[in-house]
């Protein structure tokens, strides 16, 4: 557990789980996010302690407790693989959104919406078949 | 208001990935997950300024979208503001020296036109 990754398979077996830590982290906090930010009603102001305000509402506090967990294991992803691989294989996150957008709130996903839901699909496996890491 | 929100979140999250991936490198690979381990990675981190850097651009980032949430849907906000990596990729390879294969290449310009798609 403590021992540096140096196989290929096993960087790349490590890399897919925590992106997909990521993902779930980030498709879930956005979502309980939304779902908060809308009972709270409009919210854009400078005035940080507005954003103090929105935190008593449970979905906003667990939201964000799943975008911290996203961002650490995204900060962990980030300490051995490159950022063009982490990019576009984390993209897979919007199109996962637009699906539970379409399932949990209800919201119209039209066809054009399902086509770019199927290349980010298709661009993030492409990417994920690279080397995690091309920096020394 | 919604585009200018989303520029805001676009600039601050590319500042903030190349900060990130900058300083976790610097730190070197994360490789243990015990709970102590995790405790101690979070105060070296809290201790990196590149990756504090990296945050606070991201807390900029995540206010601003917390903002645009709150006035549009989320089918609307995260596929806008999903935008920033098509900037990020390029920067990856001028900024951080990665070398980019033309599987990544073409996997990342379809992950640019779906989400182009997913704002039609």
């Amino acid at each position: 557990m403590t021992h540096t990754v140096t196989d290929p398979k096993l960087i790349r077996r490590k890399s897919a789980f925590f992106a997909a830590t990521v993902i779930c982290a980030n498709v879930c906090g956005n979502l309980l996010l939304t779902a908060g930010m809308h009972q709270v009603g409009p919210t854009v102001t400078v005035q940080l302690i507005a954003y103090l305000h929105v935190l008593r509402n449970p979905f906003v506090d667990c939201g964000t407790a799943l975008l911290a967990l996203g961002l650490f294991a995204n900060l962990s992803l980030l300490s051995w693989a490159d950022l063009s691989y982490v990019l576009p294989v984390t993209a897979t996150g919007y199109a996962f959104s637009a699906i539970v957008g379409w399932a949990v709130l209800g919201e119209h996903v039209s066809r054009g919406r399902w086509s770019g839901v199927a290349l980010i699909t298709l661009g993030a496996i492409l990417v994920g078949r690279t080397q995690p890491r091309t920096t020394p | 208001m919604k585009w200018l929100l989303v520029l805001l979140i676009v600039c601050c999250n590319a500042t903030g990935d190349l900060l990130d991936a900058s300083g976790m490198k610097r730190h070197g690979e994360v490789c243990d997950f015990r709970p102590a381990s995790i405790v101690r990675l979070i105060w070296e981190l809290a201790q990196n300024p590149w990756v504090l850097g990296g945050i606070a651009a991201m807390a900029v980032a995540f206010a601003a979208q917390m903002s645009l949430l709150s006035i549009a849907d989320l089918s609307f906000a995260v596929p806008a503001t999903a935008s920033s990596y098509v900037l990020e990729t390029i920067l990856a390879k001028v900024i951080l020296g990665e070398h980019i294969n033309r599987l990544r290449w073409t996997g990342a310009a379809l992950v640019a036109a779906g989400v182009l798609l997913l704002q039609a």
